[in-house]
């Protein structure tokens, strides 16, 4: 049972590595899968979803910007929600498994980065060799390394840590757990923070000050909030479009004017 | 020419034949793929090359010596949003083929470097604002609320999601394929490119404003006698402002993260926090 568990949740894993990256669709499908694994592991889908929520909060706003990956989402809240899921625990349990997991998991990445790097002057090599089939040769044992890496690591870890893991979930102490679960509710707030620092201009502050009043006062779902969003970038956007056309005239003018602008002068003394 | 003559010619520069219908087809699958393949020195440099291989094939296969020379030349150090790369990679390639079509010596191959060094820039800038950023944040957050009550309604929002990453995938690689670079370079040095970027961004800021009150959770049960009256924490802090610690939490988060702090540190004190003000009674749930 837990080997066929194992593998459901090391497939479900390099299924996300795969659509995470490819075309990059897992990012914007969060959740889609989820009710599939439930599925194939036996469980709720709904309350798998439950649980993916929770650990979705806790990654809010946590993004990949350039090559900097600070936490491995994809494969921590892929493991929390498989644990979650087999253990029959409560979303909680999910994240705080989640989180450690996505932080370890980020080594993995950074190694297979270095080993991608070192790669790079053996496919310059087989450029220079003008050899394509070995050039592609690579490049797909590099994409099934990546890919079977991590089935692999979620296999076994699966395999060989739920036992421990479930001792460990059993034994929390009840004033753990709610630590935990607050500490859960918590985490987004450091996401907001990186999202914000990502796009952050002092220009944008009544932006943020009406979407959290939007929020906090007005109690609107998030749906309403980004539309107004979409008004207020539409607005910025045509206004400065506005300002750069009047710029560029005013520069055509006073390129074409120089000559009325010394006789007025002229005029004027 | 006449303008009578410039229209028909002008409605023909967007259809694609049936050469180029197979060119841009397969570019546009083997673009999917950008995002492997990550490495330190030229970040996605070899899958550049592993996407162009067939299509460098087609255009130059009367030529394997500039083929060569131009898998060499494109193994450069390149990085943008994968989602963003239709565009670069359009009007890469039709810079390759006028390149082929050019007599030796005449084209400047250093354009080609020079366009894709120029464009990665800003469109890394809008793709990473809008799809990593606002897209993706939006998306989530309906998800999760969605998720939370166990809706099922939360796989039409993924099916929702891939419309743009489709569309812009597409119909970006056409049109900077058929349009060719002037449009390009005009909308860069217009500042369209900046203008849409801070649209973007403004829309991101509001929705995360928003999500801060809803999706940030300081629950404080403290709570006291004090003269008969009961004295509840969270009451006072609702009477100053809703959301108020939320808001406070997310803000010295931002402020921590600005100042260069590690993301890790910041998140592991948060935990801590949460623990600690539970123990002490002060949150709970």
């Amino acid at each position: 049972m837990l080997l066929y568990q194992a593998f459901i949740i090391a497939l479900f894993v390099a299924w996300g590595k795969w659509i995470g990256v490819y075309g990059s669709f897992g990012q914007v499908m969060p959740f889609f899968f989820t009710p599939v694994l439930a599925l194939l592991l036996g469980k709720d889908p709904v309350n798998a979803l439950m649980i993916d929520a929770a650990i979705a909060l806790a990654f809010y706003g946590v993004m990949q910007i350039g090559a900097v990956l600070p936490q491995d989402t994809g494969f921590g809240g892929a493991l929390g929600l498989g644990f979650a899921l087999i253990l029959n625990q409560k979303p909680a349990i999910g994240v705080a498994l989640a989180v450690p997991i996505s932080m370890l998991a980020v080594v993995v990445w950074n190694l297979l980065k270095f080993w991608f790097t070192t790669n790079v002057e053996i496919f310059d090599k087989y450029i220079d060799q003008r050899n394509l089939r070995k050039f592609n040769r690579l490049w797909w044992i590099q994409m099934g390394v990546y890919i079977f890496t991590y089935f692999i690591l979620a296999f076994l870890a699966v395999l060989l840590g739920t036992h421990g893991i479930k001792a460990f979930v059993t034994s929390i102490p009840k004033p753990l757990l709610s630590g935990l679960t607050v500490a859960a509710g918590m985490l987004p707030a450091v996401g907001m923070g990186m999202l914000l620092k990502f796009v952050w201009n002092i220009e944008f502050l009544p932006f943020f000050i009406a979407g959290f009043v939007l929020a906090a006062y007005l109690k609107l779902p998030i749906m309403a909030i980004s539309l107004f969003g979409v008004v207020f970038g539409l607005v910025m956007f045509f206004i400065d479009r506005h300002i750069n056309e009047v710029k560029k005239s005013n520069n055509l003018s006073t390129a074409n004017n120089v000559n009325s602008d010394d006789e007025g002068d002229f005029f004027n003394d | 020419m006449t303008d009578a003559q410039a229209t028909p010619q002008k409605n023909n520069d967007l259809q694609l034949n049936a050469d180029e219908k197979k060119l841009t087809k397969r570019l546009f699958w083997r673009n999917m793929w950008l995002g492997f393949d990550m490495s330190y020195t030229r970040q996605q440099g070899v899958a550049w090359d592993w996407i162009h291989a067939p299509v460098y094939k087609e255009i130059y296969k009367d030529d394997p010596d500039k083929f060569w020379e131009a898998m060499k030349r494109n193994m450069e150090f390149y990085n943008t949003t994968p989602n963003m790369n239709g565009i670069v990679s359009g009007l890469a390639v039709s810079m390759e083929q006028e390149n082929a079509k050019a007599p030796a010596g005449t084209f400047d191959t250093a354009g080609i470097s020079g366009m894709k060094i120029g464009l990665m820039g800003p469109m890394a800038g809008i793709g990473d604002t809008f799809f990593a950023g606002v897209w993706g944040l939006i998306l989530a957050g309906i998800g999760i609320s969605f998720a939370k009550a166990g809706n099922m309604a939360v796989l039409l929002v993924s099916v929702i999601g891939l419309i743009p990453n489709i569309a812009v995938r597409w119909y970006g690689q056409k049109y900077s394929y058929k349009l060719g670079s002037k449009y390009i370079a005009k909308a860069v040095q217009d500042g369209l490119m900046t203008m849409f970027t801070k649209a973007t961004s403004i829309v991101g800021v509001t929705v995360v404003g928003g999500m801060i009150a809803t999706l940030v959770k300081f629950p404080l049960v403290f709570k006291t006698k004090i003269n008969g009256n009961v004295f509840a924490l969270q009451k006072v802090f609702d009477q100053i402002m809703p959301s108020l610690l939320p808001l406070a939490l997310s803000v010295i988060c931002f402020v921590l993260l600005r100042k260069g702090k590690n993301p890790v540190l910041v998140l592991v004190g948060v935990v801590l926090l949460g623990f600690i003000l539970t123990f002490l009674g002060i949150t709970g749930a």
